[in-house]
């Protein structure tokens, strides 16, 4: 068995979640559909985040009650061996596609506002070796690397509110949440996509959190931090721009990051402030790929992550890649990805977890 | 082994900093302002005024490697392309801060054709500065440029301190003049600048004072071009222009006035007061009533020293004199239909429904708006018995 586990703290593993939920969080976001009625985007997210939180809980309990470690565990304890690899395929493809999404974004704001005369290929190219040998690496080189980093991750956003604070003008968060209660019910169920990965990540990886306790400890802490954080991230962007204007933007992030005037200290730290983000990009995406990679050797019996995470490191990056064909139906399925992909992860976690409960294992004197 | 790994894994992590395409500084043309006017025959002539550094740093340059370049196309981006082809270097719009438009092309409401920055090809800033000018955009260019700053980097820093402590003209940025355009919670209000002709001209509120006005300016200075007061818009289109003093009261509204000096008449003198900001404007709107309250405070700087004044009556008075002014900005504007003072902005605020919100027909009940501009002024010191004297 190689499935690079290693054994890591509680912070570490919380700095891997900070930065999965900040950058899922602020960059998988669909502009154009979350923005189309009005800004509700931050209420939207603050509410995917107390959800998160609940599910979190659940899902706890229902390892608690199958008395397992992690969410292999559960899925085999719930559906036996052939059902919990099948449902688990759902979440490996949920974790595969949270790893590709907030990459895309980086990628396009790569093309079309660094380096423009380049090669879309070739820029990819970049990316492929970092995700690649992290994933390849394992668990303790990512999440050590995320603790290590986390703190960077603070000072860019810092340096992105300064970039932009005296142009916030609170207008422009109105019409007040914007759309109707429907409108904001499917905003919050399409943003839990943006939160669920990293507690399925965490889940996946509990044995190398030394047990469920700890890795609902890290989920719960990154919860809070990087959801707070996407939060208020959010509110600042809906005080610099209007929600006709955002939703037309491709990246609103970087947009606020190049508001600052000439004549203001922080003009042009836009670049430096957007390369840190595609340094915690890449490390998000590493931990999604090597908790996919994980689940999938657990599920199928596998016993070496390695050549499972460099196989999925090259699909999300041939499905970056994809997912710039600006054509009308690949148009049609990036919406329907940004809308529906929670339940890629919330249907087979939320099933699991009712099964488990329901085959609750009993005490050995109940028989 | 583990430092080896770690090691591979920074050196890995530093290559996403890596240039893909290196061209050295000294091979770049820096566009560090734009203009764009009408052309003869293609719809736009573009001006680009270059940079081309010699080596180093590209920031800093001489007269010699400063040079304005213009050509016709149907759009910025196609005019960058022409030029780029007769140009032995390649341009780069990073470092552009200026976007001069002709009164013509902005009258006619053509400037959100000119230039789109959501796709951003060229990599201009929304924080790029944007004037107005009635003159042609070569003349408005060479009149910013002097020997001691050809690059216009002085020039510029210098106007935008400038609009902050005279509050003569707005410091207005693309990516504001473009939410203007797409939204309707408010109308631009764009700088304004011309080459000095030597003759005032009366801007579309009038006032009791000389108007300052882009050039109009009664000056003769080392500069050609001058730059005071405000081009507005409804809309995508100009529809007139406010003197300095003027866009001083249109900044108040707004809450964008830091300080500025208004001269006033006053019993048998007239007054020169120094103003500053004093708690900013709050705007309320019930049904089609506006009540604007803007706090002030204000000292006297001419005369000195008014015997036989009470400090609370000069107050009111000042106050009334410049809510009467503003009545009278606000009068113009209405009339041309330019919304420049944001009571969109507050309108706004009264909706939690964008469907409610967009079929709102906010323009008519702009245009049926009434307002009041209700100016609470703090004297900072006592005209009747100044303590320093």
């Amino acid at each position: 068995m190689n499935l690079r586990e290693g054994r890591s703290g509680v912070r570490e593993m919380t700095a891997a979640a900070v930065i999965g939920t900040v950058t899922n969080g602020l960059f998988a976001v669909n502009n154009a559909d979350a923005y189309r009625n009005g800004n509700m985007q931050y209420a939207a997210t603050a509410a995917a985040v107390l959800l998160s939180l609940l599910f979190v809980g659940l899902m706890e309990r229902a390892m608690a009650a199958q008395r397992t470690e992690s969410l292999d565990g559960l899925l085999t304890a719930s559906f036996g061996r052939g059902g919990g690899a099948v449902v688990g395929l759902a979440a490996v493809a949920g974790l595969l596609i949270a790893a590709v999404l907030p990459m895309t974004r980086f990628l396009l704001i790569l093309t079309r506002y660094v380096f423009v005369e380049d090669d879309l290929i070739a820029i990819t190219l970049y990316l492929l070796p970092v995700i690649l040998l992290l994933s390849y690496f394992g668990l303790e080189a990512i999440v050590r690397t995320s603790y290590l980093s986390v703190w960077l991750l603070g000072l860019a956003f810092l340096g992105a509110i300064a970039a932009g604070l005296p142009l916030f003008r609170s207008y422009r968060l109105f019409p007040l949440l914007g759309g109707s209660t429907g409108e904001f019910l499917m905003q919050t169920l399409a943003s839990l996509f943006r939160f669920l990965p990293a507690v399925t990540a965490l889940l996946a990886v509990g044995k190398g959190a030394n047990g469920v306790i700890y890795a609902v400890k890290a989920a719960r802490r990154g919860l809070l931090i990087g959801g707070g954080i996407t939060v208020l991230m959010q509110v600042c962007i809906g005080l610099t721009f209007t929600s006709d204007y955002l939703a037309q933007l491709p990246a609103p992030m970087y947009h606020f990051t190049m508001q600052p005037r000439y004549d203001h200290p922080t003009m042009r730290v836009d670049k430096l402030i957007l390369f840190l983000w595609i340094v915690f990009g890449l490390l998000a995406a590493a931990f999604y790929v090597y908790a996919a990679a994980l689940l999938f050797c657990r599920l199928f019996g596998a016993e070496d992550s390695r050549p499972v995470a460099v196989v999925m490191s090259a699909v999300c990056t041939g499905a970056m890649l994809l997912l710039h064909f600006s054509t009308a139906a690949m148009h049609e399925i990036v919406t329907a990805v940004y809308r529906y992909a929670y339940l890629l992860l919330l249907v087979p976690l939320f099933s699991t977890a009712l099964i488990a409960f329901w085959k609750r294992r009993r005490p050995a004197w109940q028989g | 082994m583990a430092r080896l790994k770690a090691s591979a894994l920074v050196l890995v992590l530093l290559l996403q900093t890596g240039c893909l395409h290196g061209v050295p500084t000294d091979e770049y043309s820096y566009v560090i302002d734009i203009g764009v006017e009408e052309g003869e025959i293609l719809p736009y002539r573009v001006w680009f005024m270059v940079n081309n550094p010699s080596g180093g740093s590209g920031e800093s340059a001489s007269s010699e490697n400063v040079t304005v370049i213009s050509a016709e196309a149907n759009d910025l981006y196609e005019a960058a392309d022409t030029l780029a082809g007769s140009s032995p270097n390649q341009f780069n719009f990073a470092r552009t801060t200026l976007l001069l438009f002709s009164q013509e092309l902005a009258q006619k409401g053509k400037i959100a054709d000119v230039i789109n920055v959501t796709y951003g090809k060229l990599k201009i800033r929304e924080s790029c500065r944007v004037m107005i000018t009635p003159d042609p955009i070569g003349d408005t260019f060479e009149g910013m440029v002097s020997s001691a700053d050809p690059s216009m980097t002085k020039v510029k820093t210098h106007l935008a301190e400038l609009a902050v402590m005279t509050g003569t003209t707005p410091v207005t940025t693309l990516g504001q003049l473009l939410e203007a355009f797409s939204s309707k919670t408010f109308d631009a209000a764009v700088s304004y600048a011309g080459v000095n002709k030597g003759v005032p001209i009366p801007d579309m509120a009038g006032g009791d004072s000389y108007p300052y006005l882009g050039g109009a300016l009664l000056v003769e200075s080392i500069l050609q071009t001058s730059c005071a007061g405000a081009a507005v818009f409804s809309g995508e289109r100009m529809v007139g222009i406010l003197d300095g003093q003027n866009t001083m009261l249109l900044q108040m509204v707004r809450g964008e006035f830091s300080s500025g000096r208004i001269q006033m008449p006053y019993r048998d003198t007239v007054l020169t007061l120094s103003l500053y900001k004093n708690g900013g404007a709050k705007v309320r709107i019930d049904g089609d009533a506006a009540v604007v309250r803007i706090g002030i405070e204000a000292a006297l700087e001419r005369p000195l020293r008014l015997p036989g004044t009470d400090m609370t009556e000069l107050e009111t008075a000042i106050a009334e004199y410049l809510s009467m002014r503003t009545e009278r900005v606000f009068s113009a504007l209405q009339q041309a239909g330019s919304d420049a003072f944001g009571f969109g902005c507050a309108k706004v605020m009264q909706y939690t429904d964008m469907g409610a919100w967009r079929l709102t027909d906010w323009e008519t009940m702009y245009r049926n708006l009434s307002a009041s501009f209700v100016y609470k002024v703090k004297l900072s010191h006592d005209p009747y018995d100044l303590a320093l004297e």
